[in-house]
């Protein structure tokens, strides 16, 4: 029986290396993380049932050893052989102790440490490539996982079974590893079919699940290597196995969990609860109700429930079923997995991209938009024909007859047919995009600038939008452009040398003030007009009141002559002396006046007829500084 | 001996079943192609959907490719036109796996290795094509001048043949995505087109300048003409109340002697306003009453 169990030991090492050999190839080949992390468990397992098959082998050879000296005793019956020292007469069972005493805490030492580095490494790896990867070939993956569980769930069932009738505490630690190989490769091939139906993320969460195990069990070998110290020593008891888990060993071993549950209900409500009814018909059920779970997980792969904005191609064996390809929003039945398949494509949802610009979040919160300021995180420079340069023939080496434009230009689209989109093109939102840059560089390549950046906005939008959507029609890509808005047409910024959207300000600063010249010319036009004629009309007026003031003058002055000759002619020397005394007082009343007196002297007589200052203008009284003081 | 459960049987049966159709089977959908290879040997190519048998690994293995057009595009490259003009130019291509023994054997299935392959032959055929057209066949104010289809007509062309027998794969798309100009020619450009703008700001100030004063000038010649008109009118009134007034100064010519004198004297009393200083002799009346009572000088 003993040789069973050591050929039934190495078995478990022979299975446990070839298992995990098989799941780094496939984790390298598939790109499982889940994998990884798997292996390492069955690389532990396959040291601890290395170890456990070296002791193994140490209690059979001193098993063997005390058999063979129980035969002499009894044969010979001689005392003297028990007078020599245990350490000479059982060296098996010495070299068995001393493996215990020194080896195996040693081996759990490393072991706890091994996992604590594995726990590390492959946690951090996870962190830093936080990436989903899909496997290259999800259904080569879910068959290999699938066969090796199978393998190892065989042996390591086999193996578990016989630890438990030969009550081999030896033999257990190996079948557990073995069985929680099988436990992780079937996980794998779960989460293989999940990346197959098209949710590879499964992978990373069963990679930190096994992590997180590996971490417990690390935990575990350490309490166990303390709880070893502790322990009390009795002389003729097995110790136990430290480096066995315990946790592995419940998981790897579904009648292991089951019986350990039991036992804890039975421990805790005091009698026989695993001898119920109730238990006995849930632990025969289980095969029906496992069947019946299976059954519900394949019914559910009849029904596919496409979400609105949602379109669903329906494929068997890979190939569009003829009829009903396109599956609408609401519940649809199909055949179950892996005969038929459902690839769900949001078509209704409005998608987007941009030409000429990359969007900035943080300047799409400005609320003014300058020429002369970049207000997106990239802006292209579009190259524009130049109508000047080219008329004008001038020609030179690097002189190419161009003008340059910004302009951020934004295309909206939705889907129209799911079929063209998905199975015509591999990356079809690049291509649309690539489409689209295409034709607004062919638009601009013969646009005239100044009419794009005025009046011409519109029907460029209109002729841009029908120009990608023929692009889009001729690649087949089932898309129907909504929308395409020229919002942002400028020179581009420049640089602090050459400020170019600038210069374009300055010309429109120059046409306002042309304009504004022009109005304060016919500003003054409007004043200097009615001015002028207002004079004319005053200097008419005028005329027309001196000559109405001449006329009746002249009338009144001949009406008064008339009436001076009639008293002239009544006493002319009396009307001429009087007419010369009122004429002289009146004449020479305001006048200065100097009478000369008698003229035969020979006096000569100076006049000082200078104007005189009026001398008390001088007089003004301003105190000087001085006269302050 | 425990009875076996005949439902344990069947779920063992039905997963063995799965498994090992799983291994003998394979799906290949509408969107991909396939190739199998027995022992590293290449034993057909699979250009159909559906179900197919093989021998499980490591007997048979299955590559498989996608059939879709794919497209990318790699460098913003400085090229030449024919008339000796510098630009910049980025360049799509759209390819297909055509023949996937080929593309296998060629890439070993890698698309990204097959795609830096397509990179060398775009980029010669781009350079050749664009160097056979002038700068004006891609941008040119005439719409009719421009030829971006044909230019991307000569590329694709350029590439296909050579593509398929090469590499196992189709081009089926060519497009020019972006066009531009080496940074030193984009400065050269700038400064044009501020000088442009300069130029207008100039003419525009020129042309208000010249507006204005063509305004005001009318304005002043037509306020001229009103007022030398005005004054014409004015005179011409004054004239005839002066003829008018003449009329009636002819009763003059009754006493004209008597006329002048007092016309004289309106001109004396009007002639000796303001700041007049009179020298006089005392004999002139009424000054010489002065001496009338004086004393005989002894």
């Amino acid at each position: 029986m003993e040789r069973n169990q050591s050929k039934n030991g190495l078995v478990n090492v022979l299975a446990l290396l070839a298992g995990g050999l098989a799941l780094v190839v496939l984790s390298r080949y598939e790109k499982s993380s889940s994998a990884e992390v798997g292996a390492v468990f069955l690389l532990v397992g396959l040291l601890v049932s290395l170890v456990s098959w070296f002791q193994m082998r140490l209690e059979a050879r001193e098993e063997a050893e005390r058999l063979e000296v129980e035969a002499l005793s009894r044969s010979r019956n001689d005392s003297a052989l028990f007078s020599e020292s245990a350490a000479e007469t059982f060296p098996a069972r010495r070299a068995r102790e001393q493996f215990e005493r020194w080896l195996v805490p040693a081996f759990a030492v490393l072991l706890c440490a091994l996992e604590g580095f594995a726990v590390w490494f492959f946690y951090t790896s996870l962190v830093q490539d936080p990436g989903s990867m899909s496997a290259p070939d999800p259904t080569l993956a879910l068959a290999a996982f699938s066969g090796i569980g199978l393998v190892l769930f065989l042996l390591g069932k086999y193996a578990s079974r016989l630890a438990q009738l030969e009550d081999s505490r030896l033999l257990r630690p190996g079948a557990s590893a073995v069985l929680m190989g099988a436990l992780i490769a079937g996980a794998s091939a779960l989460v293989a079919a999940g990346d197959w139906a098209g949710y590879p993320q499964y992978d990373r969460y069963l990679a930190y699940a096994l992590v997180g195990l590996l971490g417990l069990v690390a935990v575990e070998t350490l309490i166990a290597l303390v709880f070893e110290v502790y322990r009390p020593r009795v002389k003729g008891k097995a110790a136990r196995l430290i480096y066995e888990s315990r946790i592995v060993g419940l998981l790897g071993q579904s009648g292991g969990l089951f019986s350990t549950a039991a036992h804890a209900l039975d421990y805790q409500f005091g009698f026989k609860v695993s001898e119920t009814w109730f238990y006995k018909f849930f632990e025969g059920a289980l095969a029906k109700l496992v069947l019946v779970w299976l059954g519900i997980l394949v019914a559910c792969s009849c029904v596919v429930v496409i979400e609105p904005g949602e379109q669903g191609l329906l494929e068997r064996f890979g190939r569009p079923v003829d009829g009903r390809g396109v599956l609408e929003p609401g519940l649809n039945l199909k055949f179950p997995w892996p005969v038929d398949a459902v690839v769900r494509y949001e078509t209704r949802a409005l998608q987007s991209f941009n030409v000429g610009y990359v969007p900035d979040p943080e300047k799409e919160k400005e609320r003014t938009l300058l020429w002369t300021r970049a207000h997106y995180k990239e802006e292209f420079n579009l190259l524009v024909a130049s109508r000047e340069q080219q008329s004008s023939g001038v020609e030179g080496d690097q002189t190419v007859p161009v003008n340059l434009i910004t302009a951020s230009i934004p295309v909206q689209y939705i889907v129209r047919d799911v079929r063209a989109w998905a199975y015509n093109h591999l990356n079809a939102s690049n291509l649309i995009e690539r489409l689209g840059n295409r034709e607004v560089v062919r638009y601009m390549a013969s646009v005239d600038i100044d009419k794009l950046m005025s009046f011409g906005r519109l029907e460029a939008s209109a002729d841009l939008k029908a120009a990608i959507q023929k692009k889009t029609d001729e690649a087949k890509l089932g898309v129907e452009v909504v929308f395409v808005g020229l919002q942002d047409i400028h020179p581009p910024v420049g640089d602090k040398r050459m400020p170019v959207a600038a210069a374009y300000e300055a010309v429109i600063g120059a046409v306002a003030e042309k304009e504004a010249k022009i109005l304060a010319a016919e500003g003054y036009r409007a004043e200097t007009l009615p001015r002028a004629a207002a004079d004319a009309a005053r200097k008419l007026n005028e005329a027309h009141a001196a000559a109405t003031r001449k006329t009746a003058i002249a009338a009144g002055q001949a009406g008064q002559f008339a009436h001076q000759v009639a008293a002239y002619e009544a006493a002319p020397n009396v009307f001429r002396q009087r007419s010369y005394l009122e004429a002289f007082t009146k004449a020479v009343g305001p006048a200065r006046k100097l009478v000369i007196g008698p003229t035969n002297t020979h006096d000569v007589i100076t006049l000082n007829l200078e104007e005189k200052f009026d001398q008390s203008l001088l007089n003004v009284g301003i105190d000087t500084p001085d006269k302050k003081k | 001996m425990k009875k076996k459960n005949p439902l344990t049987l069947l779920v063992g049966t039905l997963l063995l079943v799965i498994f090992v159709a799983l291994l003998f089977c394979f799906q290949v959908r509408t969107t991909e192609v396939a190739v199998v290879t027995t022992f590293g040997k290449f034993s057909r190519s699979i250009t159909e959907p559906g179900l197919y048998l093989r021998a499980p690994l490591p007997i048979q293995k299955i590559y498989k490719f996608d059939n879709r057009l794919q497209n990318f595009e790699r460098k913003f490259e400085q090229t030449t036109t024919k008339d000796a003009k510098n630009l910049l130019i980025t360049v799509f291509i759209g390819w297909k796996v055509s023949e996937p023994k080929v593309f296998l054997e060629r890439f070993n299935g890698d698309t990204l290795k097959a795609e830096q392959s397509l990179e060398n032959l775009v980029r010669n055929a781009k350079n050749a094509v664009i160097g056979s057209y002038n700068f004006a066949d891609l941008i040119s104010p005439d719409p009719k001048q421009v030829k971006f289809d044909a230019v991307e007509a000569d590329i694709l062309k350029e590439l296909k043949a050579s593509a398929q027998t090469t590499y196992g794969v189709s081009v089926e798309l060519v497009g020019i995505k972006q066009l531009g100009l080496p940074e030193s020619i984009t400065g050269k450009v700038f400064e044009r087109m501020r000088a442009e703008r300069d130029r207008l700001v100039k003419q525009f100030n020129g042309e208000g300048e010249a507006k204005s004063l063509e305004i005001r000038s009318d304005a002043n010649r037509k306020r001229d003409e009103l007022l030398a008109k005005a004054d014409a009118d004015s005179l011409r009134i004054l004239g005839e109340a002066e003829a008018a007034a003449s009329k009636d100064y002819a009763v003059f010519e009754q006493k004209p002697d008597l006329a002048v004198f007092l016309l004289q004297l309106k001109a004396l009393v009007g002639s000796l306003k303001d700041r007049t200083t009179l020298v006089l002799d005392e004999k002139i009346p009424p000054l010489n009453l002065l001496n009338a009572d004086k004393p005989a000088a002894k």
